[in-house]
């Protein structure tokens, strides 16, 4: 049968039963930022004689343009987002190269910065217990959080850090 | 008087944000678009007369079928849920995917090394999602900073 013929059949195996797929939508860090920074506004204002309209045009302002108080929310809302995508984004490459029949997976490093704990990691092969046992990528355990963008990659198909555009 | 920061909490927002989410993938679904806003790979003719001999609404689109993965076009099936929902003192909202119902969903997902089925990203956060959140998000905070 040509393969453009043929039906897509979807095979459903255990691990994908155990993967998780989740998108996180979690402000709380950044709204405390925001708050902090927003008392330090406010309290440098004030002393230096500003009014409340004065204020309150400021806060809109930075509020409008994504200034230096409320960028931060954006940036953040982003990031966890973004995360919890990625997160999934490798359970699932996992589990389609473990029904291929690959045993042992190595750390891909990829980013611009690199975290030492990921950095200490790369190029290390495991098997998939043993990554699980230690922290997958993505999973939150090293320094970089939720803004890690490494992978576990086929043995031998490693690279160099994989850079992301700007 | 403006003294101290804005008392902040967006767990309406949050929670608010989660069925925008939740809203722009059924969309997505239906209008045959991934969460890059790109038209998901067609379906091979052999899939849809398939799914046309199944009885399936619309067997021309993509991952439009029982309804129990996506849920598009008010069918039975749920398809992504508010799985935990934003409270005052735990401002995380959670989305998921009915992964019991439709496991499946993460075969389309992701790409499989055989190239079947064609990836289709029907889960996740588009920009326009994330637009429209930012936007309502900065709507509750220009009412706090009025309301002072």
């Amino acid at each position: 049968m040509p393969v453009e013929d043929t039906i897509e059949i979807i095979d459903v195996t255990q691990e994908i039963d155990s993967a998780t797929m989740i998108v996180n939508l979690k402000i709380n860090g950044a709204v405390q930022k925001t708050a902090i920074d927003l008392e330090t506004l406010i309290g440098t204002m004030r002393t230096s004689g500003a009014t409340d309209d004065a204020i309150r045009q400021v806060l809109m302002e930075d509020l409008e343009k994504g200034g230096r108080i409320f960028g931060s929310l954006r940036t953040q809302f982003r990031a966890t987002g973004d995360f919890a995508v990625g997160r999934m984004s490798n359970i699932g490459s996992i589990s389609a190269m473990s029904e291929s029949g690959v045993k042992e997976y190595v750390w891909q490093t990829a980013g611009n910065k690199i975290c030492p704990d990921c950095k200490s990691r790369s190029g290390r092969i495991a098997t998939w217990n043993e990554w699980e046992t230690i922290g997958v990528p993505q999973s939150g355990f090293s320094v970089c959080g939720s803004h890690c963008k490494c992978s576990l990659v086929i043995t031998g198909t490693q690279q160099a850090p994989m850079k992301l555009p700007v | 008087m403006i003294n101290r920061g804005l008392t902040v909490d967006l767990a309406n927002e949050l929670n608010d944000s989660a069925h925008i989410v939740i809203k722009d993938m059924k969309e997505g679904v239906a209008q045959s678009q991934d969460i890059h806003e790109q038209a998901f790979v067609p379906l091979k003719p052999a899939t849809i007369k398939d799914k046309a001999r199944r009885g399936m609404p619309d067997p021309g689109k993509p991952l439009v079928g029982t309804s129990q993965m996506t849920g598009v076009f008010n069918a039975p099936g749920t398809g992504p849920y508010l799985k935990k929902k934003a409270t005052a003192s735990s401002q995380l909202a959670q989305i998921s995917a009915p992964m019991k119902k439709a496991p499946y969903g993460f075969h389309h997902q992701e790409p499989s090394i055989e190239g079947r089925p064609p990836t289709r990203r029907w889960f996740g956060v588009s920009r326009t999602a994330e637009r429209q959140i930012v936007k309502n998000i900065q709507a509750t905070i220009r009412r706090l900073i009025d309301a002072r």
